[in-house]
């Protein structure tokens, strides 16, 4: 591995595939290559944060492992606050580690709207099975389970809502809450100690601290890619060069078509850079007479998966204290009184699959930007979301509620919840953010509807594969790790097969 | 560190949207620390838009009746605390701005490592002992698990079993 502190001057390499992003699908595709003997370059414009530096310190996570801090924002009514990995392994190093397969419903509504091939329940579940092995997917031992996860559901089951246990990419996780942070003892498996090790161990070559400028092209296919160095405050480094038969683009669903932008790639389905989604979410934090310390225990130990069918899914997730202080709807002594109760909250929430899209924009001098717009269904069942979670909080014994929304009074029962949310929420109103950004280069296998084809091919440019959340056509209603990395695989090995074509 | 603009503006605004305790010791000098290192974090055009926060912040309290044209960073607790308040619930993209500015001062005060201990956050010894706990309960499965990530295709097989383990 090469990162910015090793290189003094600008380089130049030549390879067979060069990767952009080392995440869950940059790194999936990293190690299925570099196993089948390809030259593999894999491109990370983060820094390289071994499992050793990983602490519960917020700001620093903040600081090293996430795009911009952490603080990206989706333009809209309202805005949606939304957050990107930004070191080596991606995404996955700050994720919770829900492993979960797509839903044949959704592989089905795909396959069906937009024509693509070999992409039903059959054709992945051996891919599924193989990333479950390889990342260790599966339940959590017992001992790990946190007093949070534990009250919200029994408060679900209370309610008689199914609740499943949580599938995660973990080798005996330790229950240290601090998935957001990077795990401090490397049992989630994370691309970091995975698929990135397992890559480099065949013989890639890694490079952090690498900002990719442009993709290079010419006569109509794509060549490599040119960038530069990252130097510590972001000043700019020496330059690379690299130059390669393929180049597959994986650096989500913002930069992912950002990087194509800018590079002059263009799609004739005019669909580059839209048809995101972000799964809103939104936190209700609910305040108990006992001790509910949910800072130890696992990152999420279970679902409600009773309202899948209308697009939520609930669940219960500790945030840290400078995490909840940035949401809470208080300052000055009364942030003081709330927080005091820390040991004592339950955060928990809605994910909604949602319904509206929004777009990427690239404007002048800032780079690319994000514009969403929730649209009026999305609101109500956000609003709907906001009340199951908080009726299972009552039900678990909560004695007040606050909700995401702006002015809302603190909530006191169930019956106090169903008045106030008997009204109309104003969806302007609404504190929403995601963690799961997709869809800005779907895949379909007609170029005028998508930007990529069923294995994740560039429609018009030959050597160019995307192998993120932009492939996929819509939302998943889950967490997509484990889609983003079966597609990934799956795209790899068919690249494999055709080896020849590239002069691979 | 990124130096912070309108250092006593910050600092002021810190004093109120904070906990009243930020003005025991050096706390708050110790959240334009945390914020300095936050804002070396983010994009120009973030930094300049909680720069342009807090010029609004201090600027705008010149409009407000009570304030007597003054700014922001010179009116006593007295003025200054309702002009927040009235500031924080207004709707439109510069309250908004500066709502986004009071979240990223409280999370740099609840990142000082006292004020956790105040509210009983203190994860290290917890994540040492769990730490412990995982490699006495489970070590030869994670050493295996960890040395089949490099292994040769075929060989070792990380996890296997995993789906089954655990509660059902």
């Amino acid at each position: 591995m090469v990162t910015q502190a090793d290189v003094a001057g600008a380089l130049s390499l030549d390879c067979g595939v060069v990767i952009v992003g080392s995440g869950a699908g940059g790194a999936t595709v990293a190690a299925e290559l570099a196993e089948a003997g390809v030259d593999v370059v894999l491109l990370e414009e983060g820094g390289y944060h071994p499992t050793e530096s990983f602490t519960a310190g917020t700001g620093r996570a903040l600081r090293t492992l996430y795009r911009d801090g952490g603080g990206g924002m989706a333009i809209g009514r309202p805005s949606v606050l939304y957050a990107e990995g930004r070191c080596v392994g991606g995404s996955t190093v700050v994720n919770g580690g829900m492993s979960w397969r797509t839903p044949a419903r959704v592989l089905g509504r795909w396959a069906e709207q937009e024509g693509l091939r070999a992409i039903g329940e059959r054709d992945l579940d051996p891919y599924f099975a193989a990333i479950e092995s390889r990342l260790s997917v599966g339940l959590q031992d017992p001992e790990t389970i946190g007093r949070d996860s534990a009250l919200f559901q029994a408060g679900a089951q209370a309610r008689g809502w199914a609740v499943v246990p949580n599938r995660r990419n973990q080798l005996h996780c330790a229950g240290t809450s601090n998935c957001s942070s990077g795990c401090p003892t490397g049992a989630k498996r994370s691309m970091l100690v995975t698929s990135v090790p397992r890559a480099l161990a065949r013989g890639a070559r890694l490079f952090a601290d690498c900002r990719v400028d442009r993709i290079t092209s010419s006569g109509g296919a794509v060549t490599g890619v040119t960038g530069h160095f990252v130097r510590p405050g972001g000043r700019r480094g020496p330059g690379l060069t690299v130059r390669a038969r393929v180049v597959v683009v994986a650096g989500g669903a913002i930069q992912t078509p950002a990087l194509l932008a800018r590079s002059g790639l263009r799609s004739a389905s005019g669909r580059l850079g839209r048809n995101l989604s972000v799964h809103p979410n939104a936190v209700v934090t609910a305040f108990f007479d006992q001790d509910v310390t949910g800072w130890q225990g696992v990152h999420q130990a279970f679902q409600v998966r009773e309202f899948l069918d209308e697009g939520l899914l609930l669940t219960a997730t500790n945030l840290t204290p400078p995490m909840l202080a940035g949401i809470l709807p208080a300052y000055g002594a009364e942030l003081g009184e709330l927080m005091a109760d820390y040991n004592r909250i339950v955060t928990a929430g809605p994910l909604v699959s949602d319904t509206g899209t929004g777009r990427i924009r690239s404007l002048p001098g800032l780079g690319p930007q994000v514009f969403y717009q929730l649209t009026d269904y999305d609101a109500e069942r956000v609003a709907r979301g906001v009340e199951l979670t908080a009726e299972a909080l009552f039900a678990a014994g909560a004695r007040r509620v606050l909700l995401p929304v702006d002015g809302a009074p603190v909530v006191r029962s169930a019956d106090e919840l169903r008045r106030l949310l008997a009204r109309p929420v104003p969806k302007r109103s609404l504190q929403l953010f995601s963690i799961h950004l997709m869809g800005t280069a779907r895949m379909s296998e007609d170029p005028r509807r998508g930007v990529t084809g069923s294995f994740g091919e560039f429609h018009g440019v030959p050597g160019l594969v995307v192998a993120d959340a932009s492939l996929f056509p819509g939302p998943i209603g889950i967490n997509p790790m484990e889609t983003v990395i079966a597609l990934a695989m799956r795209n790899a090995r068919r690249l494999v097969e055709r080896r020849d074509s590239y002069g691979l | 560190m990124t130096e912070v603009p309108f250092q006593h503006v910050a600092r002021r605004f810190a004093e109120l949207v904070c906990p009243p305790e930020v003005r025991a010791g050096q706390r708050a000098d110790r959240v334009l620390g945390e914020l300095g290192l936050m804002l070396g974090s983010l994009p120009p055009v973030a930094r300049k838009a909680l720069a342009a926060a807090l010029v609004l912040l201090d600027q705008g309290a010149r409009l407000y009746p009570p304030s007597r044209g003054r700014r922001f960073a010179r009116l006593g607790d007295e003025v200054a605390g309702p002009y927040v308040r009235a500031v924080l619930a207004r709707r439109g993209p510069a309250a908004e701005l500066i709502r986004r500015l009071k979240s990223v001062i409280t999370m740099c005060y609840y990142e000082l490592p006292e004020v956790q201990r105040e509210i009983g956050y203190d994860p290290a010894p917890y994540i040492a002992a769990v730490s412990r706990r995982r490699l006495e309960s489970y070590g030869p499965d994670i050493r295996a698990g960890e040395a089949a990530v490099t292994a040769a295709p075929g060989q070792g097989t990380p996890g296997q079993g995993t789906p089954e383990r655990g509660t059902p």
